[in-house]
């Protein structure tokens, strides 16, 4: 018979009060476990998707929606970028690197990307299997779309026009799957990748599809250079355009000229994903915070509850504790015993509650399809938590503070007697 | 033995108690007398170490109370003394045994199954081993506070008014309990009660009245 299994038969006699204490604890918990375990991975999630990216050039519009639409895929392109403003930038002396982007179908949820096998690379992609695209209408699948699609190498597919479900399919155009990457945990990981130039094809008037399919072959050569590299750039169509350019500056100059340049001086619009992020993070942190102060408030009232039910229980209990004195329990073994039992049922109550934020940002991974853009998992444990389940041992230790010290003064004689 | 030496104590300025001189050998069975409010508990607290008198010294088993801090009066009366109270208060989540077994572990000894099995087979409790107090008739719950006061094999067992409520029949089967477990033990028996159907049980009797 220790102290422990002595606190464990009271709180099982006591099932309502301490099944009430312990809800109000875990459920306290559990919302800033999932605070903390989603504010955490969306803010690792935004730095790593846009690391290494200077600067984003795209449509005028919300610098917010571009960066969003763009590095994240998560919302729609501001517009299209007319190919011959492009190449300015990519040719201006501070640009070290500009990937470009060509959006506008996707199949089955995943978004089709034109680019080049630069931006694959920018986030040090490799390939599980197959190979990088080199013809015109070859795809190559993220780990998680492959995975989603069911696709694997050699099939084909047809993508639909739209970033969202029930897009004009263009049957016409069969991509077939060439490569797959390996999981990379950033956005690639969901998307579709192709070249710049069969996006463009693929939404051409359908008159010209016959002649361009007849030349593919002859042309093969000349798309592997295009395809790899900056061929898309050689495009004398009038109407080629691009939905984004992501940009690498090759000196720190550029920071400052160039955002003012572009968006002084030209019909495009140029975003800095730092300064975005940062002030998506202000918008979103907000809201956490003010979830997890309700947390907090939660954890307060479940500390008031315990502190209310050890008080009232202490009345009820005055004669066993005085009895264990009897029987030779010193009065620092009786209050250990009361702050035990605070801290146990505040530790169960942080345990159940991480339990449950854990698996309700598992839940939420899986089943919101916008938290799906982001990968989010409630299966890592974060070091902030062993603070959260510090902060609740704490709370239960302090809240079993004023009855424990209540205990320790307790005159056994005096209780003895009264109770006679 | 117990031995008690112009002993005096006084609650709020009041004296509660006087004992000139009042000694007992080992092994020794006595019922000390009194009406409500004469002090038989006050008493009883004073020899188990649980009130310090103002005046005069308590010696228990050869050792003077009067000198030990609280901590070793604590361990004292945990070793040597076994009391049974009027309230049969026992720890209500715990079952008969695991109430036993908190008693043994408060007493500092060693887990020791075998002489839990052996005092509730003793006092016929075998059977309610595994029951909560709630569910223990008085009789039961009398035997119970017996068998957690024998537990430890204690020199000086203490009383308080251990047969207030029972009839006749329980009275009788109580003290003869009591009685028998301090024989076996070679233990002082003490009984403090305003019950007079125990005066012709003990030869050894003490009286209370006009020791306030």
């Amino acid at each position: 018979m220790n102290s422990f299994t002595l606190v464990w038969a009271y709180l099982r006699y006591r099932p309502l009060n301490t099944v009430l204490n312990l809800l109000l604890m875990s459920v306290g918990v559990a919302m800033i476990s999932v605070l903390l375990l989603i504010g955490t991975q969306l803010e690792q999630r935004l730095s790593q998707n846009a690391q290494g990216i200077d600067l984003v050039i795209g449509a005028k519009g919300s610098p917010l929606q571009l960066i969003l639409s763009s590095i994240y895929h998560a919302d729609v392109p501001t517009g299209n970028i007319p190919l011959a403003q492009v190449r300015k930038v990519v040719e201006h002396p501070l640009v070290k690197q500009g990937i470009p982007l060509a959006l506008g179908d996707s199949y089955r949820g995943y978004r089709i990307v034109g680019t080049t096998v630069a931006y694959p690379l920018h986030y040090q992609a490799q390939l599980a299997a197959g190979r990088w695209w080199v013809q015109p209408l070859e795809a190559v699948l993220g780990a998680e779309a492959a995975q989603g699609l069911g696709l694997k190498i050699g099939d084909w597919f047809a993508g639909a026009h739209g970033l969202g479900d029930g897009g004009q399919v263009h049957a016409q155009h069969q991509y077939q799957i060439v490569g797959i990457m390996a999981a990379t945990g950033t956005v690639l990981d969901r998307l579709v990748l192709t070249d710049v130039e069969t996006v463009w094809r693929v939404h051409e008037h359908n008159a010209h599809e016959t002649d361009e399919t007849s030349d593919e072959h002859e042309h093969d050569h000349e798309h592997e250079e295009q395809t790899t590299g900056s061929g898309y750039l050689t495009s004398t169509d009038p109407d080629a355009a691009l939905t984004a350019m992501l940009v690498q500056y090759r000196s720190p100059v550029a920071a400052v000229t160039l955002p003012r340049l572009i968006n002084g001086q030209s019909a495009l619009q140029a975003a800095v994903p730092a300064f975005e992020i940062a002030r998506l993070l202000q918008l979103v942190g907000t809201g956490i915070e003010m979830l997890t102060a309700f947390g907090a408030l939660l954890i307060s009232i479940a500390a008031l509850g315990m502190l209310i039910g050890l008080y009232y229980a202490l009345q009820e209990r005055r004669y066993d504790l005085a009895l264990m004195r009897l029987l030779g329990a010193s009065r620092g073994r009786v209050m250990r015993q009361l702050l035990l039992e605070g801290l146990l049922m505040a530790l169960l109550g942080a345990s159940v509650g991480l339990l449950l934020g854990h698996g309700l940002t598992e839940w939420l991974s899986q089943t919101v399809s916008q938290a799906a853009h982001f990968s989010f998992t409630g299966r890592i444990w974060l070091v902030q938590e062993w603070w959260l389940l510090g902060l609740a041992a704490l709370t239960g230790i302090v809240a079993a503070l004023i009855p424990a010290l209540q205990a320790y003064r307790t005159d056994i004689a005096n209780v003895l007697a009264d109770a006679n | 033995m117990f031995a008690l030496t112009a002993v005096q104590y006084c609650y709020q300025q009041q004296p509660v108690l006087n004992i000139a001189d009042w000694q007992g050998e080992a092994g020794s069975q006595w019922l000390v007398i009194g009406a409500s409010g004469s002090g038989k508990t006050t008493l009883l607290h004073l020899m188990a170490g649980l009130l310090r008198p103002q005046q005069g010294t308590i010696v228990i088993q050869h050792q003077a109370l009067n000198p030990l801090n609280e901590r070793q009066r604590d361990q004292f009366r945990a070793k040597h003394l076994g009391m049974v109270l009027q309230r049969l208060h026992l720890v209500k989540p715990l079952t008969v045994f695991d109430n036993l077994r908190l008693a043994q572990q408060l007493a500092g000894l060693k887990p020791d199954r075998k002489r839990i099995e052996q005092v509730l087979t003793q006092l016929n409790l075998t059977q309610w081993q595994h029951a909560l107090p709630a569910t223990l008739s008085q009789g039961q719950a009398q035997r119970v506070a017996i068998a957690r006061a024998v537990l430890h094999r204690p020199q000086l067992i203490l009383a308080d008014e251990p047969t207030a409520s029972l009839d006749d029949a329980h009275c009788q089967q109580v003290v003869q309990l009591l009685q028998s477990q301090a024989a076996e033990y070679g233990a002082t028996l003490v009984i403090a009660t305003h019950d007079a159907r125990l005066k012709a049980v003990f030869p050894q009797q003490w009286s209370l009245e006009g020791a306030a």
